[in-house]
């Protein structure tokens, strides 16, 4: 410890010790209680309604029952809104499989069952595996291309007598072979 | 257990000096009792002058401090949210009012140290740093150690380095950040070394 650093804290170990002494105590307190009963008595008609309509937010019990009022509602109006969410969300699903089932307006039978499967829910009944609105899509974008190949393919045959008859016998053929 | 302990940190609200105070006296004053409001300013007012007088280095403001502090307390006491921060606001109360009063002085100088005083200062020392010495003489000390601080390192001096709180406890009444605190005190105790090393 240096010098200066001794110096200073003998500087701060006087003053420490020479505590402040409020002297004539009782006149200071006197004051102050005239001037509170001045100002009591001073006290203006709109102040006093003001405390008598507000007064009760100072009272303590009064004070915490309403902070406990206040978080139960606030619970409840979160617990509102997540049901409330929870049942668009419900809404809107169903209303997304309507406007597909009218957009893709298929009349296949084996569509027909797909759209069963996307209207009465997202499972598979022999799988149990979820199938997505995606894979959906491209197996009846699939279907549909099948479908236009299998008419332009149907037209082609149609035409020709040639190939008409050579698919007659070749399918023949296979069927007599499968039984 | 824990309702036992539970009803002893009701009871009391400790202050950083020590004092403990019935919690039903403040909870009466905040119902507008004033007959408790005297006991409160019975117990607390030597608080508020010794802060005051420290910080202002005159008896007389210090006094008229303490009474406006009352004053307002008094007319804030409802709006202490918790009892138990009580004496930070009183404090706070305090020293704001200091704050308005070392403004006020800014604007109109009256102090400078003469020879005399210092030498007066080293005597009191040479005789015993544990003498306790008078109201004016502690006074003028303060005065002519604290005369080149601003309001804010008196202040953090005053409630650091004599009476004795925490830097949390003064950060709490100041509303200063701990650092900013740490960084006033070191200036302020940098400033007063400077004063002694150069005239004691």
């Amino acid at each position: 410890m240096t010098d200066e650093d001794k110096k200073y804290e003998q500087v701060l170990k006087m003053l420490r010790n020479s505590k402040p002494i409020l002297t004539e105590s009782d006149i200071v307190t006197e004051k102050i209680m005239r001037q509170l009963q001045e100002e009591k008595s001073k006290i203006s008609i709109p102040e006093l309604i003001f405390e008598y309509l507000f007064g009760w937010a100072y009272i303590g019990w009064v004070r915490r029952s309403m902070i406990a009022v206040v978080v139960v509602i606030v619970v409840l109006f979160g617990y509102q809104q997540a049901l409330i969410l929870r049942r668009i969300n419900e809404l809107s699903g169903q209303r997304i499989q309507h406007s597909s089932l009218i957009m893709t307006n298929m009349q296949d039978e084996l569509l027909n069952k797909i759209q069963e499967y996307r209207v009465t829910g997202w499972k598979l009944p022999d799988g149990g595996k979820s199938v997505s609105e995606k894979e959906i899509n491209e197996l009846i974008n699939s279907l549909n291309k099948l479908q236009v190949k299998y008419k332009d393919l149907f037209y082609l045959i149609e035409n020709d007598p040639r190939l008409k008859k050579y698919v007659e016998t070749r399918m023949n053929e296979s069927n007599k072979t499968k039984h | 257990m824990f309702f036992t302990f539970h009803k002893l940190l009701r009871l009391y609200y400790r202050m950083p000096q020590q004092i403990l105070i019935e919690e039903n006296i403040i909870e009466n004053c905040r119902n507008g009792s004033l007959q408790d409001f005297r006991k409160l300013i019975e117990l607390i007012s030597p608080f508020a002058f010794s802060v005051a007088f420290r910080i202002l280095a005159d008896e007389e403001q210090a006094k008229d401090i303490v009474q406006e502090t009352m004053i307002t307390l008094w007319e804030t006491i409802k709006k202490i949210k918790s009892p138990g921060s009580f004496m930070t606001w009183f404090y706070r109360i305090v020293v704001n009012k200091c704050y308005d009063q070392l403004r006020k002085r800014k604007r109109n100088p009256e102090f400078s140290a003469d020879d005399g005083t210092w030498t007066l200062i080293s005597n009191k020392m040479s005789e015993n740093s544990n003498l306790e010495i008078e109201n004016k003489e502690t006074a003028m000390m303060i005065k002519i150690l604290t005369n080149k601080l601003s309001p804010k390192q008196k202040a953090v001096f005053v409630l650091s380095d004599l009476e004795e709180m925490s830097n949390e406890e003064v950060a709490l009444i100041t509303g200063m950040s701990r650092i900013n605190v740490k960084a006033n005190l070191h200036y302020a105790r940098k400033r007063i070394g400077e004063m002694i090393a150069k005239h004691i």
